[in-house]
C-alpha cells in the first residue's frame, strides 16, 4: 500500500511563495497558521560562490511521529497510508505537540483554538489530485506521493538539470 | 458548485483560471491545466484572488468629496450624480482652457489601456500621466528603432539565458517565469546581471554584480569582447546589419578593463560571461524593467539588443524572436486614431511621444508650472500615482493638490484616491469581460490574445472602467465608437488572431498565430513584403540614422548616473551610499495588494537590503527600522542585513504604502521609496526616463 509523503528540493525552489498561498486557500486558513513556509537560508559562501537557498518546510508525515507521542489525548494519528492527521475534535489545544515536532511545523490556529498542520491535502489526494502546494509550485520543487516514487522523481529532476 | 473558466487579471500575466462558484460567489481559484501559458499553475497573487474580490476594504459606492481636498470627508452618491459631475466639470474646464487641459491615465496599463487610450483620443488629448517612460516604452521603442520590432525572448528553445536585471520568477508575467525555469531545468546556461543576489542570480552559472546604473558600460564591454574575439556571426552581421564597422570602432576602447572600475565587475568575469553567452547557441537575452529606469535608456537598451544582433540570435528558435502581433498594437492602443493634438504632447521625448505619451513627470510639471498649456483636470483609473510616481511628496502630491478636478476609479481608497473630488468603485478582473494581450508585451513567444470573461457579477455598485468611459463620453456628446464594452471587445477580437466576436472567442479564450522565424529572409517584416527589416536601412540599425536626426547618440554611450559618488563627490559626502529601488515582492504587483491578508502575512513590511559591513558601520541590526534619505526626501524600511548586496549599495523595496495607518503621512509616505526617487532632468532624450535605480542616500537607525 502507498505510504504517502511530501518533500521539497530546495535546489529547485525560487522562493515565489505560491505554495504558501495555495495552502491557505485550500484549507481556508486565517492569518497565523502556516502549514507550509519557505525559509531563506543564506546568503552564504558555498565552494567559493555566494549562494542563497529557499527551503520549503512542512510536515513530513514521520513514520514514527513524535508529535503523536507527545499528544496527551491521542488526537494525532498516523493513518495506514502514512498521512499524519490531527483530529480537531479530539485536540484540546494544549499544544504539547508543538515543541515535540523536530521540524517546528505545527501551528496554533486562532480561529479553532487548536493545533493545526499540513494534512497532505487528504481530501484532494482521495480524489486523485495533487496537494494544492505541489500543483501550484512554479518550479516543480515539491513532490508528493509514495515515499519510494518521490525519492526517484527527485533524483530524476536533478539528473536532468545537471545534464547527466 | 460549478467550475467556470476565467482568467486572472491580478497582474499582466493572463493566467488561465478555474473559478469555483457557489451560489454566485467565487469560493476558490485554481490554475487551468489546459491553459497554454500557465499550465494549471498560479502565482501567490492569483491564488489570493478570493480575498481580493471579497475584500471588505474595497470601494463599494461612488463618493464625492466634502470639505477640502484630501480632508477625508465623503458623501455617498449615485452613479448618475458621479458621472454628471465628472461630465459637468470636464465641460467647464475644457471650455475654459481647451481640450489639452484634461488628461488621464491608467496605472500598469493592463487591459484597461485599450479603453483608456481610446477615451483620451476622443477627448482630444495625447497626455497620459503614467510610467511608460520607465516601463515598457523604452524597451519597445529601442527595439523598434533597432529592428523595426521588439525581439522577445524564446526560452522554450534556448540553451543559454542572459537574464539582465530581471527577477521574473517572482514577477512571473505571461508565464515567462515558468518558461525560464523550464529551460533552466533542461540544463540551459543561466547568466544573471543584478546588483542583488536574487534567487535567479544564486542559481546562475555566472552572476555579474554590477554597480546600479552602469548597465550600458557593461554591455559595451561585452560588445568589445564579442567583436575583438571574433565571437560574432560574421555572415549575419555582414548581410543584415547596418553600421557594424562604426560600432566596432566605437567599442574598441570599451574593454573589460575599462568597464571594471565603472561597473565594479571584474574584467575577467565580464570576459567569461560574454564568451559563455556568445558561444552557446541559441542564446536569448531577457532584459528586465530595471534597465528602463535611468536617464540613458535609449543607449543602454540598444547596447543590450546588439548582443543578440551580433551573435546571430535574432529571429531564430531559442534566440530573440521578432514580434508577430496577435493584434496590431496600433489597433489595440488606438494609435491609428491619434487626435490632432498628438504632436503637442507634454515632454519633448520624441521616441516616447511616437508611442504612448507622456511621462507622468512631464504632466506633473505642467500642472505645477502651466508651461506650454494649462493642465487642470485628471481622470485616473487604477493609478496610484502618489505611491507609484517619482518624487512623491515634494512633486506629485503638490501637483495633485493644485488640480482643479481629479476623479479616481479604483478598487481601494488609495492615497491617490484620497485626494480626489470623485471616487468611483471599480470591479475586479473577475467581475468584467476583457481581453489580455500579452502579444503587445515585450517578452512573449508566441504572441497571443487572451479572453478574460466575467465569472461573478460585480459586487456592490462596482463597475467596469470601460463602461464608465463610454458613459462619460456620452454625457459630453462624444462617441466612443461602441455602445457597450462587449461591442468594443468585438471590434478588437475581430481584428486579432481570434478572428471572431467576443462571445465566441471567450469560449476558447486563447488565440495566436503560429510562431515563425527568420522573417527577415522571407519578407515577413516589412510593409512592402521584401526581405529585410522594417528600418530605414532595411537592416538591423547598429548605427541609427533616425537617432542621429533626432540629435540622440546614434551609437550607445556610457553616461555616469547624474547622482553618483563619481559624478557628485561633494554630495556623496552627505549621502555616501548608492541607492537602488526596484525590488518587487512575489506577492504584490506594484502598489497593489497590501490589503490582502494571505499576502501581507508573507511580506508584512518593506525591507532595505544592507551589507553586514555597512550595517555595522551605521549601527544598524537586522530587522531595525532604518531611515533612508536622499536629497529629495526620506522613508523608513526594515533592515535586511545580507551578503547579497555590495557594501557600497543599498537596495529598497518598491511601491509600498500602509493602508492600515491613521494619517496620510504614514499611509502614503512613511515607507514609500518614491519619496527619494528623482523626477527632474537629466532625462533620457528619447523616452524621458528618470533616475530611480541609481541614486545617492544615507541611512540611519529609526527609533521605531
Ligand atoms: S508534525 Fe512534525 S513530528 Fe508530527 S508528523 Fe509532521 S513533521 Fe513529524
Ligand atoms: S511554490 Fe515552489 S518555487 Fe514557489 S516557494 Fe513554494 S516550493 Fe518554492
Ligand atoms: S502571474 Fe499574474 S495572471 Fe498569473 S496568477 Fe499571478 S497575478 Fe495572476
Amino acid at each position: 500500500m502507498t505510504k504517502w509523503t511530501i518533500a521539497a528540493d530546495p535546489e529547485l525552489c525560487f522562493d515565489c511563495k505560491a505554495c504558501e498561498v495555495a495552502c491557505k486557500q485550500e484549507h481556508n486558513l486565517p492569518v497565523g497558521p502556516r502549514w507550509i513556509q519557505v525559509v531563506t537560508v543564506g546568503p552564504r559562501m558555498v565552494g567559493g560562490k555566494l549562494k542563497v537557498d529557499f527551503v520549503p518546510k512542512m510536515c513530513v508525515h514521520c513514520a514514527n511521529p513524535p508529535c503523536a507521542e507527545a499528544c496527551p489525548v491521542d488526537a494525532i494519528q498516523r493513518r495506514e497510508d502514512g498521512i499524519v492527521l490531527i483530529d480537531e475534535k479530539l485536540c484540546n489545544g494544549c499544544l504539547a505537540c508543538l515543541p515535540a515536532c523536530p521540524f517546528a511545523v505545527i501551528s496554533f490556529d486562532p480561529d479553532t483554538q487548536r493545533a493545526s498542520k499540513c494534512n497532505l491535502c487528504v481530501d484532494r489526494i482521495e480524489q486523485g489530485l495533487q496537494p494544492a502546494c505541489v500543483k501550484h509550485c512554479e518550479a516543480g520543487a515539491l513532490f508528493a506521493g509514495d515515499a519510494n516514487t518521490v525519492a526517484q522523481e527527485m533524483r530524476k529532476e536533478r539528473a536532468q538539470r545537471s545534464g547527466v | 458548485m460549478k467550475i467556470v473558466k476565467g482568467n486572472c487579471g491580478l497582474c499582466q500575466g493572463g493566467c488561465g483560471v478555474l473559478a469555483y462558484i457557489e451560489d454566485g460567489r467565487m469560493v476558490k481559484v485554481e490554475g487551468d491545466p489546459d491553459f497554454p501559458t500557465n499550465h494549471g499553475i498560479l502565482c501567490p497573487k492569483g491564488l489570493a484572488s478570493t480575498q481580493l474580490v471579497y475584500s471588505p476594504d474595497r470601494l463599494k459606492y461612488p463618493l464625492k468629496r466634502l470639505g477640502e481636498r484630501g480632508e477625508g470627508k465623503w458623501a455617498r452618491i449615485t452613479w448618475d450624480e458621479a458621472l454628471d459631475t465628472i461630465a459637468a466639470r470636464l465641460k467647464e474646464i475644457r471650455a475654459k482652457y481647451g481640450p489639452l487641459s484634461v488628461a488621464g491615465s491608467c496605472g500598469t496599463g493592463r487591459p484597461l489601456i485599450h479603453h483608456d487610450r481610446r477615451f483620451l483620443n476622443i477627448l482630444g488629448t495625447p497626455n497620459r500621466l503614467n510610467s511608460s517612460h520607465i516601463c515598457y516604452m523604452p524597451m519597445l521603442g529601442a527595439g523598434i528603432i533597432t529592428f523595426g520590432r521588439f525581439p522577445s525572448s524564446d526560452f522554450r528553445n534556448t540553451r543559454c539565458i542572459l537574464n539582465w536585471g530581471s527577477n521574473v520568477t517572482h514577477t512571473r508575467r505571461m508565464g515567462m517565469g515558468l518558461q525560464l525555469i523550464d529551460a533552466w531545468k533542461r540544463g540551459a546556461k543561466l547568466i544573471t546581471v543584478d546588483p542583488l543576489l536574487t534567487p535567479l542570480a544564486s542559481k546562475s552559472d555566472i552572476w555579474l554584480q554590477l554597480r546600479p546604473g552602469t548597465d550600458c558600460a557593461l554591455a559595451l564591454a561585452w560588445l568589445n569582447v564579442i567583436i575583438k574575439e571574433n565571437l560574432y556571426d560574421q555572415e549575419f552581421v555582414s548581410r543584415w546589419t547596418h553600421g557594424f564597422d562604426r560600432l566596432a570602432a566605437h567599442v574598441e576602447p570599451f574593454t573589460p578593463e575599462w568597464a571594471e572600475p565603472i561597473t565594479w565587475v571584474p574584467a575577467d568575469k565580464i570576459r567569461q560571461a560574454a564568451r559563455l553567452y556568445a558561444t552557446t547557441s541559441p542564446a536569448t537575452l531577457y532584459p528586465g524593467v530595471s534597465v528602463e529606469f535611468g536617464p540613458n535608456t535609449t543607449g543602454t537598451i540598444r547596447a543590450l539588443l546588439f548582443l543578440p544582433a551580433l551573435t546571430g540570435n535574432i529571429d531564430v528558435p531559442g534566440g530573440n524572436v521578432l514580434w508577430q502581433d496577435a493584434i496590431p498594437m496600433g489597433t489595440l492602443y488606438s494609435m491609428e486614431e491619434k487626435p490632432a493634438t498628438w504632436d503637442n504632447a507634454l515632454g519633448d521625448y520624441p521616441l516616447l511621444n511616437r508611442m504612448l505619451p507622456t511621462a507622468g513627470h512631464a504632466g506633473w510639471r505642467a500642472v505645477l508650472t502651466d508651461q506650454r498649456y494649462p493642465l487642470k483636470a485628471l481622470l485616473f483609473h487604477a493609478n496610484n500615482a502618489i505611491v507609484g510616481h517619482e518624487n512623491s511628496q515634494n512633486f506629485v502630491y503638490k501637483a495633485i493638490m493644485k488640480l482643479e478636478f481629479l476623479s479616481v476609479m479604483d478598487l481601494f481608497m488609495t492615497p491617490t484616491a484620497e485626494l480626489a473630488d470623485i471616487v468611483l468603485p471599480a470591479s475586479t478582473p473577475y467581475e468584467r469581460d476583457n481581453i489580455f494581450t500579452p502579444n503587445a508585451e515585450k517578452n512573449y513567444v508566441p504572441p497571443a490574445i487572451i479572453a478574460a470573461p466575467k465569472v461573478v457579477e460585480p459586487l456592490w455598485e462596482s463597475r467596469d472602467d470601460g463602461e464608465v468611459f463610454i458613459d462619460i463620453l456620452k454625457r459630453l456628446g462624444l462617441d466612443y465608437g461602441a455602445e457597450t464594452v462587449k461591442e468594443r471587445l468585438d471590434q478588437l477580437c475581430l481584428k486579432s488572431a481570434a478572428g471572431v466576436k467576443w462571445e465566441e472567442f471567450a469560449k476558447t479564450g486563447y488565440a495566436s498565430y503560429p510562431q515563425s522565424f527568420r522573417k527577415y529572409e522571407s519578407g515577413g517584416l516589412r510593409p512592402d513584403g521584401k526581405p529585410g527589416f522594417s528600418t530605414p536601412s532595411g537592416k538591423v540599425e547598429l548605427y541609427s540614422s533616425e537617432l542621429e536626426k533626432l540629435e540622440i547618440d546614434p551609437l550607445p554611450l556610457h553616461k555616469e548616473p547624474p547622482e553618483s559618488p563619481v559624478s557628485q563627490p561633494e554630495l556623496a559626502k552627505t549621502y555616501p551610499l548608492v541607492l537602488t529601488t526596484g525590488i518587487r515582492s512575489p506577492v504584490y504587483y506594484h502598489t497593489q495588494y497590501r490589503h490582502i491578508p494571505w499576502l501581507r502575512e508573507i511580506d508584512p513590511e518593506p525591507r532595505i537590503r544592507i551589507h553586514p559591513e555597512t550595517a555595522e558601520k551605521y549601527g544598524i541590526r537586522d530587522g531595525d527600522w532604518t531611515y533612508i534619505e536622499s536629497p529629495r526626501g526620506k522613508c523608513k524600511q526594515r533592515a535586511m542585513v545580507t551578503l547579497g548586496i555590495d557594501p557600497r549599495v543599498v537596495m529598497a523595496d518598491a511601491s509600498w504604502w500602509l493602508p492600515e495607518k491613521a494619517t496620510r503621512e504614514e499611509r502614503a509616505w512613511e515607507v514609500n521609496i518614491n519619496n527619494l526617487t528623482d523626477s527632474e532632468p537629466p532625462h533620457d532624450p528619447g523616452f524621458g526616463s528618470t533616475s530611480g535605480r541609481s541614486l545617492l542616500c544615507k541611512i540611519y537607525k529609526a527609533k521605531e
